[in-house]
């Protein structure tokens, strides 16, 4: 196994989009934080929600919307090697395909470990520093710190996800605009229209984890699911996603 | 070593339909047939790509998910095994090195054998197709296996590497390497095969030595003369070309025609035996209802 991952991690490095992705989910998250430093939502211009210890967490919590470039960063990089055919010479040097499959979730849960423990360091830190031209209330690390195993773990779930997806849909293209669709168009609806089902898919999972709201107007935190309780369905997710990944892939045709 | 073998895909195709033949272990072995003859198919089900509907396909008895590390004992290159554009061939053999516990000296070392170690570190993206088959090639040695099994190896190579292929096949099986290597065209592997196996439409038509197929096929006599056009076969002969006062006949061997041509009192310039032309037999035995295909089929190969 662990020639397996060495040989995860040398793929992984011999290409670009692990920058690509990281520098990508960079800028969105900064994009995030100046938004929400600078921009109050409509309705709620009269108060100055900069005065809220629980919104200051919050804008930290950008740091979890990488959630969604670890999700894309797993699913390329498990569909690409059908798209590449290296699948074929990776099934030839490991014909037990669920241990590839392990290998790839092991290799990426590491690298999301380490990209967001950094994004969330950056986060706190871009926040500290806007926060500081601002009439608000003080940063606290011990916030930040709060929300730092939330964050870690949900980006890490997001990432072994995605290599699931990737194993369960190979085609690249298809894959990527089946879990965007999902995460950006029909989680959001769902979740505006019946939180109660909502609260229960994995997107709201990981904002119960990250502790910000479900992203609806009036949403807060308490409309969620408890963190425990969030932490497991998005375990669960994973563990369903990643058995019919290794069961389906076991079975397939490299043709 | 392939035992009724099927494979029938979810669309209804059948790809392979109840194949058997073996391999002989230290020989070169062509494995023939046209395109979509189910080649690619059944070295696919040979080394665990593809599951096959029924039968069984082994290697040295086993199958190849049930051997131990498999690229140091199977070294494959198949049609469809590519490379990552942005890769460096160096690099692409270095993440399969490295699943397979294989050193990156070894790396170095297959480059230096198929010829790349000047494109080593050059994206492969920018590889010609025979650069990439020699990278195929590469994967393929680099567990230095006992066993070979290369798809198309020669498609896309220009003469001169078609010449190196050649080389390179013959040094692999003077090493004991046991090869098997297909192809829809026969001229490809012609000199360098031992044994042949001749599939059509997922079916075995030959297996067998190149040579004894040659004997098997239909011999052919040349006879020329100036009238030679009066000349009247018995029933079971058959005039195959007539031109320039020389006639091609079938199914009949050389002294059987010289008696028949004595017997009309036709004059003759020429009578002579024409092996047949192993091309000729190829296609004639891979074509879609080829009438030769009976005489040949089920002529057993030396195993």
């Amino acid at each position: 196994m662990i020639a397996l991952i060495r040989s995860e991690f040398r793929k992984v490095f011999s290409t670009k989009l692990l920058l690509i992705l990281s520098l990508a989910a960079l800028g969105f998250m900064q994009l995030q934080i100046f938004l929400l430093v600078f921009l109050s939502p409509p309705g709620l211009e009269d108060i100055n929600r900069l005065m809220d210890p629980a919104f200051i967490k919050i804008i930290v919590a950008s740091a979890g919307s990488a959630s969604v470039f670890l999700l894309i960063l797993g699913i390329v990089a498990m569909s690409g090697e059908y798209r590449n055919q290296t699948i074929t010479s990776t099934f030839l040097t490991t014909p037990v395909r669920w241990r590839v499959i392990v290998a790839k979730m092991v290799t990426f849960a590491i690298l999301a470990l380490a990209l967001s423990l950094v994004l969330w360091l950056i986060a706190a830190i871009t926040t500290m520093l806007l926060l500081g031209t601002q009439d608000s209330a003080p940063f606290e690390w011990s916030a930040a710190f709060e929300i730092l195993g939330g964050t870690l773990l949900g980006l890490v779930l997001y990432a072994i996800l995605g290599v699931a997806i990737g194993s369960l849909i190979t085609s690249q293209v298809a894959a990527i605009i089946i879990a965007l669709v999902f995460t950006f168009v029909l989680e959001p609806l769902i979740s505006l229209f019946f939180l109660s089902v909502g609260k229960w898919l994995p997107g709201n999972a990981l904002n119960s984890i990250l502790q910000t709201g479900s992203g609806g107007p009036e949403s807060s935190a308490s409309d969620l699911l408890d963190i425990p309780v969030g932490v497991a369905v998005l375990v669960g997710y994973t563990i369903v996603f990643a058995v019919a990944a290794a069961v389906t892939t076991n079975k397939r045709d490299i043709t | 070593m392939v035992e009724h073998l099927t494979k029938r895909f979810g669309s209804g195709v059948t790809a392979v339909a109840d194949l058997s033949f073996s391999a002989a272990p230290g020989k070169v072995t062509g494995f023939l047939g046209p395109n979509g003859a189910g080649k690619t198919t059944t070295l696919r089900c040979l080394l665990g790509l593809v599951a096959q509907t029924e039968g069984k396909a082994t290697i040295d008895g086993v199958t190849y998910r049930e051997i131990e590390n498999p690229i140091t004992v199977v070294g494959a290159s198949l049609e469809a095994s590519g490379a990552h554009p942005a890769r460096t061939a160096r690099n692409h053999l270095r993440m399969i090195a490295s699943a397979a516990k294989i050193t990156d000296s070894r790396v170095s070392e297959v480059l230096e054998t198929v010829g790349l170690t000047a494109a080593a570190d050059r994206k492969v993206g920018g590889y010609s197709l025979g650069m990439r088959q020699r990278l195929a090639l590469a994967v393929a040695l680099l567990g230095d296996p006992k066993v070979l099994i290369l798809d198309e190896p020669a498609n896309g190579l220009d003469p001169e590497g078609i010449s190196w292929l050649r080389t390179f096949l013959r040094h692999q099986a003077s090493k004991g390497v046991s090869v098997l290597v297909s192809s829809h065209v026969l001229s490809e592997v012609q000199q360098t095969v031992d044994d042949v196996i001749i599939i059509r439409s997922g079916s075995l038509v030959y297996q067998g030595s190149l040579h004894a197929l040659t004997e098997g096929g239909p011999a052919e006599v040349v006879v020329r003369g100036p009238n030679i056009d009066q000349l009247v076969l018995p029933g079971q002969w058959s005039r195959k070309s007539v031109a320039n006062g020389e006639t091609v006949i079938t199914g009949a061997t050389i002294e059987e025609v010289g008696r028949a041509a004595f017997e009309q009192s036709l004059e003759l310039h020429e009578l002579s035996a024409k092996s047949a032309d192993l091309e000729q037999l190829f296609l004639g035995l891979t074509a879609e209802e080829s009438p030769t295909n009976q005489s040949v089929n089920g002529k057993g190969g030396p195993e």
